[in-house]
């Protein structure tokens, strides 16, 4: 018996290789820079993988390369004083570490092909913030460089300890989710590559914000587990082969991919569904079962979205992770062609938790995986432009006043919500959207990197227009996917789809708008001061020209008084509207710091409105942007009557208790 | 069988709170005398920050988050002005407690005129503030106890990787720990006030001690009494606020409707809350049956018994038509007289 399924384990787990081997794609989509095979181990009573891992990196550049960086990611969780625990003070997303829920990666062993040990003289580096104690990036010298267009392989052998889940990665009960695990090696960048003055490694800290920037490749990964755990990984499953200890060896190939996660878990339930070619597996935990259809709804709304929007998602399956709530640290992440959700018992529809965390996810797999922006140094090219993505599919889908909630009267839509999240911080000036996530020292990373960055590209959709804006989209997505863009590069995509359709109506380049936006702190507010009209003055006295005194009777002479209050300078339409019915229009270049109009008319001037189809929704106050001669009292009588009937039951209660 | 049945003793209590149709009136005018001032205020406050701008003009149509947020957080001063409302507001009702519970307690022991109303306001006032107090020393030691204990149910049954379920069971947990506790005294604040104006005691503690007895031999009297008091007041809430809803406040008139039957709705508050204090009183006249003045409306067991069973409300109310004040009722039908009766009763007026 025993030599039967040894036998039966030899020939599947042949033709499991063979399977393996087999290619996705016809022909490569991406450059397959940095290529693995990964066999791991699954201990869920110790909670520990024991991997080996072959890396064969290939110099694409025209540096000779003399060292190799690699990620170890799960050493930010090693202890108290890694980089990413300090950022966090020791918590994060609600929860915290307790002793024995530290997390590690060892790495025992690291040769190449010949035999040559290349751990002797590798050393931990620390290039963010020289943190001597953080082990999350291992700098490894190479004895002879790797020169341009050859390659090397690298055998590595690992153990590593998954944290008790905190942010991302980790374990709680018997969820695995298995994200940032294995030695990874970083982005060699040549001079020029995002601006870059010299060639060097793009390796960073893991931080407690940001975490991605890899090169892609192709992923064959055999993960073993106990049977009877329901796993979901990147890529395509190849096959499942029973080993004779009992455990079950799932292996999987990605192409063209830039990282591989997975997870594994007894409690899972899988629901199947298809979107065109894309099948969807839903891996939802078994008290969430009622939230299915809206994970797997919102997942097909935002494929088809961006399908029609950017272009194809090439991957051929998504599969979506549920978390338990007692591991939602895990939930809302991003992997290739692998995302993980969020969601809670007893959340009623119009809380569109589920939906949202969908949908930004998903969007990731183009704004991340796709298209592999650094998130470390540009987070607001992969979290902002993604955040703008999910609040155009969200408002398409659920309504722009409510796309995101729409409970007891109260609503607010994803685009409005994002601009609300800028302008309403308490200092919306902390930081520009340039610099690299973990320069955000005092505080407002998120803000300003997804809800700053949303704000403003909706605002530039509205002043170019939403054609010109969806052309550029779909032509940086084009242009872009399966390489590394810098803001340059999106800035210059944006610059020449403007220039094709305005010449150069806005100047030579949208340069003032990215300059103050992107690269600048200040804030946009544009106030509509003060608004009079008078009857004009009659010429009287002697030698007064008379002559046309009933025609100057009948006229007003309206003065309107616009200011810039920010600093930011953008161009503005006023608007003004007369007594009389006839309405008035001119753009303002925002340059001087008041615009005084003066108007003389048969009628007095009744509105007076700066920007007036609300395109600035950087403006940091809409409310001073119009003036009116009179303005309803209704709604001042209506939130005072609301109010009074909470004042009259404060008093009931208290008073008659 | 000595007592009426609950269902009775709160038709009759419904009937007596009608009764007193102008302590209601009463009541519902000082609530109004404090919160309009408020309301007119705050109008002027919102006129005065945002009244230039045709953009709040949206808000009438239905929330616009992006006005509102914009609005409230250019304007501070308008929910500051909320804000700093309500504790001083809170603090003046207190105050007011103190005053009108008493009053309406005694209200029904007459047939609850104003003036008598407000005499006996002034009468318990002293006493009244000193049950107050004691109430809020004892809920303070209840809270400080059962928050406590709370947190360790908490803390236990929430322990290790637990799904939502099992956090909605320590919720409901924790929320009766602390709740039904709290219910207890608040309900026992009520049977003292009671006992304070009917027995014309002096100690206020002594009251609240009565109180915390009385209920706690009587929880399904109470569940019974001021439970349905409790349904029939979240069902009025609930019904305001589907009503508010579907008429929504998008015009003048629409204003002017809901205004009103907002109005309606505290005025069912107020008579539920008179109508409450009606079935506690009536609870206590027919339980403890030895003290002299018992209210006018509630029907001797005998008479009830003889009406029973009740067809309609009308033919509940009937035996109002009977002696307005009706004494020693209970010990027609042999009740043992509490503790509490047997001690000698002071003077009503000292
Ligand atoms: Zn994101």
């Amino acid at each position: 018996m025993r030599r039967r399924t040894m036998i039966a384990f030899i020939v599947t787990a042949s033709f499991g290789c063979f399977l393996q081997a087999q290619p996705i794609f016809p022909q490569p989509l991406s450059p397959r820079i940095a290529n693995y095979i990964i066999d791991v181990n699954l201990d869920v009573q110790e909670k520990t993988l024991v991997g080996r891992e072959t890396l064969v990196w290939t110099n694409t550049t025209r540096d000779n390369i003399r060292e190799l960086q690699f990620h170890l990611y799960l050493n930010a969780f090693r202890n108290s004083e890694s980089t990413f625990m300090k950022a966090l003070g020791g918590a994060s997303r609600g929860l915290s570490m307790s002793e024995g829920e530290w997390g590690w990666t060892d790495v025992t062993s690291m040769r190449l092909t010949d035999g040559t040990d290349l751990l002797q003289g590798a050393r931990f580096i620390a290039p963010d913030d020289g943190n001597a104690r953080d082990m999350t990036v291992l700098r490894v010298p190479l004895p002879t460089s790797v020169r341009p267009g050859r390659s090397v392989t690298v055998e590595i052998a690992f153990s590593a300890r998954l944290p008790k889940v905190l942010a991302r990665t980790g374990y709680a009960g018997n969820f695995f989710f298995v994200g940032q695990w294995f030695p990874k090696v970083g982005v060699y960048e040549p001079k020029g590559m995002r601006g870059k003055p010299a060639g060097g490694w793009n390796c960073h800290q893991f931080h407690s914000t940001t975490e991605f920037y890899a090169d892609y490749g192709v992923y064959d990964v055999s993960m073993t587990v106990p049977k009877g755990y329901v796993l979901g990984a990147t890529g395509i499953q190849r096959s499942i082969v029973e080993r004779p200890d009992g455990m079950l060896t799932h292996t999987y190939r990605a192409e063209d991919v830039h990282d591989f996660a997975w997870t594994c878990s007894p409690d899972y339930e899988v629901v199947e569904d298809s979107w065109d070619h894309v099948k969807i597996r839903l891996l939802i935990q078994p008290e969430h079962a009622d939230k299915q259809e809206r994970y797997l709804q919102s997942a097909k709304e935002a494929l088809a979205y961006f399908d029609k929007w950017l272009g194809k998602y090439p991957y051929s399956n998504l599969t979506i992770v549920d978390p338990p709530l007692f591991a939602s640290g895990a939930g809302g992440m991003e992997y290739p062609t692998l995302i993980t959700g969020l969601s809670v018992s007893y959340l009623p529809e119009s809380v569109r938790l589920v939906e949202l965390v969908t949908i930004h996810e998903f969007g990731h797999e183009y704004w991340y995986g796709l298209v592999g922006s650094n998130e470390f140094e540009e987070a607001w090219m992969d979290e902002g432009l993604n955040q703008y993505s999910e609040g155009r599919i969200m408002d398409a889908l659920y309504g722009t006043d409510r796309s995101v909630l729409d409970v007891l009267g109260y609503h607010e839509g994803d685009v409005e919500s994002n601009r609300i999240s800028y302008v309403g911080m308490d200092n919306p000036k902390i930081a520009p959207m340039s610099i690299p996530a973990w320069e955000y020292a005092s505080g407002g990373y998120s803000a300003v990197t997804y809800s700053k960055t949303a704000t403003v590209l909706a605002t530039l959709e509205r002043i170019v227009g939403i054609r010109v804006m969806d052309e550029a989209m779909r032509t940086y997505f084009e242009r872009w996917r399966f390489r590394h863009p810098g803001r340059a590069d999106f800035e210059a995509v944006i610059n020449e789809v403007v220039r094709k359709h305005y010449g150069t109506a806005f100047g030579p380049s949208m340069d003032w708008f990215f300059s103050q936006m992107i690269g600048g702190t200040d804030v946009c507010d544009y106030e509509v001061t003060s608004m009079v009209s008078q009857p004009v003055t009659v010429p009287r006295g002697r030698g007064a020209d008379t002559s046309r005194v009933e025609d100057a009777e009948r006229r007003f002479e309206s003065v309107i008084v616009v200011s810039r209050l920010g600093e930011v300078v953008l161009p503005v339409d006023v608007r003004l509207e007369f007594a009389d019915g006839d309405t008035m229009r001119m753009t303002w270049d925002g340059k001087g710091r008041v615009l005084r109009i003066r108007e003389t008319r048969p009628a007095r001037v009744v509105r007076a409105e700066v920007d007036p189809d609300r395109k600035l929704l950087v403006d940091v106050n809409i409310i001073n942007n119009a003036r009116a001669e009179s303005v309803g009292t209704s709604v001042f009588w209506k939130y005072a009557l609301k109010t009074l009937y909470w004042f009259q039951n404060v008093v009931h209660y208290t008073a008659l208790f | 069988m000595t007592t009426p049945s609950s269902p009775v003793l709160l038709l009759n209590g419904a009937y007596n709170a009608w009764q007193r149709r102008g302590i209601i009136a009463t009541l519902y005018a000082v609530n109004l005398l404090l919160a309009v001032p408020l309301m007119l205020t705050l109008r002027a406050v919102l006129s005065n920050a945002v009244g230039s701008s045709p953009y709040i003009e949206s808000l009438l149509q239905g929330y616009d988050h992006t006005i509102y947020s914009d609005m409230t957080r250019h304007h501070e001063e308008i929910y500051e002005f909320v804000k700093r409302s309500f504790i001083p507001l809170a603090l003046v009702s207190l105050v007011l407690n103190a005053i009108l519970g008493p009053g309406l307690v005694a209200s029904f022991e007459g047939d609850g005129p104003v003036r008598q109303f407000f005499h006996d306001t002034a009468r318990f006032f002293w006493r009244s503030v000193r049950l107050l107090l004691a109430t809020g020393l004892v809920a303070a030691a209840v809270v400080v106890v059962c928050v406590l204990l709370a947190g360790a149910a908490w803390m236990m049954m929430t322990k290790g990787d637990v799904v939502e379920p099992t956090y909605l069971s320590a919720i409901i947990v924790s929320i009766a720990i602390v709740g039904l506790p709290l219910v207890y005294l608040v309900l026992s604040a009520e049977y003292a006030r009671i006992f304070l104006v009917r027995n014309d005691m002096s100690s206020s503690f002594k009251a609240m001690w009565n109180g915390l007895a009385f209920v706690g031999r009587h929880p399904v009297r109470m569940a019974a009494l001021h439970g349905s008091v409790a349904v029939v007041l979240s069902f009025s809430v609930l019904f305001y606020w589907i009503f508010e809803d579907a008429v929504g406040m998008t015009s003048v008139a629409g204003i002017f409707v809901v205004l009103i039957f907002q109005q309606a709705s505290v005025l069912v508050k107020v008579f539920t809350r008179v109508w409450n204090t009606a079935n506690g009183v009536g609870l206590v006249s027919t339980i403890t049956p030895d003290i002299p003045v018992v209210t006018s409306q509630v029907p001797a067991p005998a008479e009830l018994q003889a009406t029973l069973p009740l067809p309609e409300p009308s033919a509940a109310i009937q035996p109002v038509a009977g002696p307005r004040r009706r004494r020693n009722v209970g010990r027609r039908v042999g009740m043992r007289p509490t503790r509490m009766q047997r001690r000698p009763r002071r003077g009503r007026h000292k």
